[in-house]
Formats: structure tokens, sequence, C-alpha cells
């Protein structure tokens, strides 16, 4: 307990009154508790299996502060984590703007490339897939698209808006065969195929690579991604 | 050797030079293949479902291999069997093989879906020996599973699945065979007219390439520009010990201690001292501690509730005992100027619970953090090598697999009339599919969400599989196709057996010693 102020007395400072005394330091008392508030004891001594009390399930549960909409979340941030590990061997300006943390805090330690999710090489591409995409023009990526819509027999409904690049983007997301799209950016996914010997179409990795060149690096989530992990804000 | 071995202890003092034995060294290389990346950059957001597809694309290439050369001139009432791109292309009547991911619905099995519906009414059951309906609960002895016979599979159902669906499998054929859920398979056979797939013949991918011996080491080597030395020094022997169940309690401390001697040659006489001058490294394999897992039990959760007061949900700083690690840490300086150690977490260590483990940390070894590398230092095998769960490492050219024995445990659950653990180990081989993701992962082990697919599968064939926490002592040499050997080690619990392995690192052979302690009382 901090030693006890008197605010009368021949020391006291004539501007301080007894109403308004100095500010004191308190380490005790509700605002200043630093531990967890404890459950209160049960007050019946039940002979039940402390498995079967519910106090343990209720204590649990604690609600939650509502998650502020305007911060992203954590499946958004590792989305982004992972557009920009593989942009970076892309050689492409950075998305981002705003101030770069890497060289505010001078730097980062090596991120080691062994290790079990660090993989084969560290860029992740097998050959020159890199530079075969590069290399496709605009028309071979429309002949790509029109071979994919060819065998339907009706258009696709809601979609008229939409450039060639986005659709072939959800048709690359819509793929089953290339695994899961959710939870993964697309230029990953698309190295992860490629990994595992799918052989998933260039032309997509062209698409992929224009889009990220444009600077549009929001473009690496998948829209299904997004629709089922959207947040409802309550209005 | 002059004389009788006893004669020279007994004698009056003398000036006779001893000479001192050295103790064989030994090559050690580490391999990274489970460390997981630190901090911001191992992320969680990501489905299992990711896990699953990279499995099957992983391994289907292999199996469907197999299968082929297998059944390419099958044939049954003049038929032969043809192969099915997905799981749903089967027809009624057609003879067909499929290959996809097993995955097996018992009753007794922990849902998670379940789970979330019954924890607000009911007490969980206690945790069970094997999860199917003869194998009976946790209190009851292993006889439980016997008690069911060949009904152990009863309520149980078996599908393959793919990208495309799931296909109910039965047939005799499937009561034979060892199957657990995230293994695949190619399996032979025809669809009946309730819609379920009848199996007449099932594969495996069965073992990976095996690297010769000294493989690491020269081609690490000759990445590195050096010449490759093609004389190596005899090996001596490694050392393997599992469940040292160190508890803080006076009572235990005996065992370790003789062990201890006689590591460090300072007991018995000096033949058995020239053996242990042969052991080069020792490879503490799982449960170190006995009681150190992060999250506590639902047992101590509820003696916890019943002591009344505060409920201290997780950690506990008032309950801290820090004599456990202190006792560990100081018997692992003391042998650690003598012999370099390796140490693999296990279930009861403080590390994460889901696998791959990550090591131990150094600052739970105050004392012997010296022999291990400093965090910025030169990466490369310290002398104390604190390492993962599963670890994979080559040991005097030998590739070693060594894994705690949580996956074991688990697929032991789900085999409701086996009780050979060897065999189950010989079917993680078979499988490809050892640690960490040893089949049962993520269903009911908890694991780790790989996204990329590189380290579920076996890539390359280990020499020796060493599975620690085992109730005995067992080993064997699996063969494979191509004439790979691997030797197989369940290492026992030194806590109940008392019992350390040595394996012989030019035979790969084991020899069992063990150290009892009689009581008087």
């Amino acid at each position: 307990m901090p030693p006890k102020r008197k605010s009368s007395g021949p020391r006291a400072v004539p501007t301080r009154t007894p109403s308004n005394p100095q500010s004191t330091l308190s380490f005790h008392g509700k605002q200043n508790k630093v531990t967890k508030p404890g459950v209160a004891p049960a007050t019946k001594q039940t002979k039940k299996d402390p498995a079967l009390l519910e106090d343990i399930a209720r204590s649990e549960i604690k609600t939650e502060e509502t998650p502020d909409p305007e911060q992203p979340t954590t499946a958004e941030t590792a989305i982004t984590q992972q557009t920009d590990a593989e942009a970076k061997p892309l050689a492409l300006p950075t998305q981002h703007p705003g101030a770069n943390p890497d060289e505010i805090l001078g730097g980062r330690a090596q991120e080691s490339d062994l290790g079990a999710t660090g993989g084969k090489a560290a860029t992740g591409w097998l050959a020159d897939e890199e530079a075969l995409a590069r290399s496709v023009t605009e028309s071979q990526i429309k002949l790509y698209w029109r071979q994919k819509e060819s065998p339907r027999l009706a258009p696709r409904v809601h979609q008229e808006g939409m450039t060639v690049y986005e659709k072939v983007l959800r048709e690359w997301g819509m793929s089953g065969q290339f695994g899961p799209c959710i939870g993964i950016a697309r230029l990953k996914r698309w190295k992860r195929a490629n990994g595992l010997g799918l052989k998933p179409p260039v032309e997509v990795l062209a698409v992929l690579l224009r889009e990220m060149e444009g600077g549009n690096g929001k473009g690496q989530r998948a829209y299904v991604d997004e629709l089922m992990s959207s947040r409802f804000v309550e209005t | 050797m002059n004389g009788d071995n006893h004669a020279d202890l007994l004698q009056p003092p003398s000036n006779v030079e001893h000479a001192v034995s050295e103790r064989t060294a030994s090559h050690y290389t580490p391999l990274p293949t489970y460390r997981l990346p630190k901090g911001e950059h191992r992320h969680y957001q990501q489905q299992y479902a990711d896990m699953y597809f990279a499995r099957l694309a992983q391994l289907k290439p292999a199996v469907e291999q197999i299968a082929s050369e297998a059944w390419a001139d099958f044939e049954i009432g003049g038929e032969t069997a043809s192969r099915k791109d997905r799981v749903l292309d089967v027809r009624e009547g057609e003879l067909c093989w499929i290959a996809g991911t097993l995955y097996m619905e018992m009753p007794l099995k922990p849902n998670v879906l379940e789970d979330i519906g019954k924890e607000h009414w009911i007490a969980a059951p206690p945790p069970r020996v094997k999860y199917d309906t003869g194998g009976g609960l946790g209190g009851d002895s292993e006889r439980g599973a016997h008690a069911g016979g060949g009904k152990g599979l009863a309520g149980a159902q078996i599908m393959l699945e793919d990208e495309s669906g799931r296909l109910r499998l039965t047939g005799g054929y499937l009561s034979g065979g060892l199957l657990v859920t995230g293994a695949i398979v190619a399996v032979m056979g025809t669809e009946n007219s309730d819609g379920d797939f009848e199996v007449l013949d099932l594969r495996v991918p069965d073992l990976p390439r095996q690297p010769s011996r000294w493989e690491t080491e020269d081609g690490e080597a000759a990445l590195q520009g050096k010449s490759v030395t093609t004389k190596r020094p005899i090996s001596g022997k490694v050392a393997i010990i599992s469940g040292l169940g160190v508890s803080g309690v006076e009572g235990d401390t005996l065992l370790l201690d003789l062990l201890l001697e006689y590591l460090l040659g300072e007991s018995a006489d000096p033949a058995s001292q020239e053996q242990a001058a042969s052991i080069s490294r020792l490879i503490i394999a799982g449960n170190s501690l006995s009681h150190s897992s992060p999250i506590p039990s639902r047992e101590e959760l509820a003696a916890a509730a019943k002591k009344g007061g505060r409920k201290t949900y997780g950690y506990d700083s008032a309950s801290y005992n820090a004599a456990p690690t202190d006792h560990l840490d100081q018997w692992l300086a003391t042998l650690l100027p003598s012999i370099p150690i390796t140490l693999l977490p296990g279930e009861q260590d403080p590390t994460s619970t889901s696998l791959p483990q990550q090591p131990i940390h150094a600052a739970m070894f105050p004392h012997s953090r010296a022999y291990m590398n400093p965090p910025t230092g030169p990466e490369g095998p310290g002398w104390f090598d604190s390492t993962t769960n599963p670890a994979e490492f080559s040991a005097d050219g030998w590739r070693f697999l060594g894994t705690g024995g949580q996956p074991v445990d688990d697929v032991y659950k789900y085999l409701p009339d086996c009780e050979e653990r060897l065999e189950m180990m010989e079917a993680m081989l078979r499988w490809r599919l050892t640690a960490p993701t040893a089949p049962t992962a993520p269903d009911t082990l908890w694991c780790y969400p790989f996204q990329d697919g590189d380290q579920f599968v076996m890539k390359e064939c280990p020499h020796v599989f060493l599975v620690g926490n085992q109730p005995k002592f067992e080993t064997a040499v699996v063969e494979g196709p191509l004439g790979q050997q691997v030797r197989v080690l369940a290492v026992p619990r030194f806590k109940e057996t008392g019992e350390l392995v040595l394996l012989d690192c030019e035979t790969l052979v084991p020899e069992v010693v063990r150290f009892e302690v009689f009581d008087e009382g």
C-alpha cells in the first residue's frame, strides 16, 4: 500500500485544496486488477461428477467484443502474406501503399527455405514456367477461353460484365482437380498444382502474372473464398 | 585380455596407467524435414482438405502403377479389370479398379460434430482403447478387443473417397487387411446392386526408393564441391531410449543414475566399459518428462475444479513445478560432455501438441544449453540436438526416421483385432505415411494443416524406423519390392521396463540392455 499522504499539514502546498488532493498511485482496486477474475466457488457441495458441473463449461464461454469490420481477418492477412511471398521472386513492384515494416525495422532475418513448409526450391518453380507464361499472348488467352466455352450449350449466366481475366480466374478456382481453392492464394495454388504434377494450364498463370503486374494485388483470393468467409455486419 | 576381468577390479592401488577408452565418433546430419516456420509465417487459417488433396495427388501415381502391374492380366469370367479415373465412375456389374483415400466411419471414433452437439449436455465418455464396438472401454484390458472377436469391425463403415465423391466398400476381403482412415489404396472389384463396391483385391503404394548408406553426406559434400571420401571409419552403436518419464519425484532417480553410469562408462567391468565406449550417440525418443504437456487433461481440470476456488484455465503459474525439467536438464548436462544426444519430444513433453511437434526450446535446458548451437550461430548439428517429433536424420550414414509413438498409438486404436504393433509399423511404411501424417492425421491425430503437400508422404525409405513409447521391445526387418530393407524398432518405455536399445551401426542389429532395481521391501 502506498504511504498515506496528508493533504493538510505544515508541508501542504497552499494551491492544493483538500477536495482536490494530489493524485495517488493505487495498486489495488477494481481498475488495477491484474489477474483474471476467478469463478465464484459453488455454494452447494454437490456430489456430482466434476465433469458434469456446468461451471466448467460456462466459465469458458466469454463474450468477445465485436470485431472491427475495417480490420482484415486472419484469413485475409494470411492470403496477403502468401501473395507477398509469391511476389518477391517475381520482382514485381509491391502493391502495398504505406510504410514497409521491413525497412523501418532494419530488415529481417533470412527465412529458411528448408523445413516443413519451405519445400523444394525457394521460389517453387520447377522449370521455366514463368518465362513461358510471360510469353503467352492475349490472343492465346482468348483462344483458351473460347475453347473452354465452346462445349457449353448456353452462355454462362451472371458473368456478362466480367472481363476475360476474371472469368478465367473464377474457372481456375472452380476446377476441383487442382485442389481446394479456399485458404490459398491463386498463384500459390497454381504452383502447388504444378509441383504435384497435375499440369495446370499455363494460360491461367499468364493471367495471374498480368493481374499482379497490373497492380491488382487483391485478385489473389478466390472469389468463392471471399463469399464463404464474408462477415455479417450488423446494421 | 590379460587375466580375469574381475581380478582387475579387486586390486591394491598401483602406479599402472590405465588406458582411457575413447568413445567412437558419431557422424550425424539432421534433416530439417519437419521444422515448421516460426512466428507469423506459420498459418492456421487453411483447411485440412488441402492435406487430403495433396496426399492423394502425391501417392496416387505410385499406387496406380503398382495396381496396374498387379492387375494387368487379371481375369474373372473372361472379363479384365479396367481402370476408372474417378471413384464415382464405377458401374454395376463391371469389374474395375480405382484408387483413393480410405475413410473409416466407426461409431466410437471421436467425431467433432457430435462433440459440439453433446458438449453442453453430457459428460464425454472415457477415452477408448479401440474405436470399434468390440473394443471396450479404456478401463478394460486389451483383452476387450479380442472379446469382440471377428465382429470387431461391426458398425464400422469403410469408404473410398477422392475428389469426386465417396464409395462404400464391402466384402470379406476387408476384414483381413489393416485399414485405417487416410491410407491411399487401390481396390479392385465390382459394384453390387446395393451401390456398394465389393472388393476382391487391394494394393498399397509400398516402400519408396531407399537411399544407399552415406548418401546424404556424400550428396552434401558433392553439392559443396568437396571431394567425396570413400573411406569411412567403422561406426559404433547408437543407444536409443524412450519414456524416461522424469517427474521430479525422488523415486525415479535410481534407474536414471544407473543408466547414466553405464553410458559414461563408470560402472561395471572393463568389458562393459569397452562396450559403452562404442556407443557413439544417444537418441531419446519422446516422453522425457512425465507430465509437462501444456494442455491439462480432463482429469486435471476436474481435480482443479474439485479443489474449489479459482479455476485457472490453461497455465497456472502458482502450481508450476520446476523440479522435473531441472532434473532432466542436470541429467543431460552430466551426460553431454561425453556423448552427443538427440532429443525428440513426445506426447507429454512441453512443446506443441500437434504433429509435427517442434523442438523443445533451449530455455528449458539452462545447463545443457551450452552444448546446443546458439540461435544466431551457424546452422548445423549441435552436440545436443533438440529436434522435432517426428525426426529424420542421418546417423553414421544410415537414414533414421524416429517418432515419439503418437502415430502408431493412433493407428492402434483403429484396428480392432490387431495387437501387433510391428504389423502396424510395417503397414505404415507400406502406405508411405509414417509421419507426421500417419494416415490418421488429421482425422484423429492432431496435425498442423500443411498446405503444400511436401512433408506428408515418405519420399525416401529410411534404413531404420524407430518408434518410442511402446509397451515392449520388438524389432523386425521389413523388405520392399525393390530390395529395400528397413529395420523397424519399437522402443519400450524406460520408466516401466528399464530397457535400453543398442543398435549396431555396422550391421543394424539391435540388442537390449536392461537396468533393474531390486526392491527390498
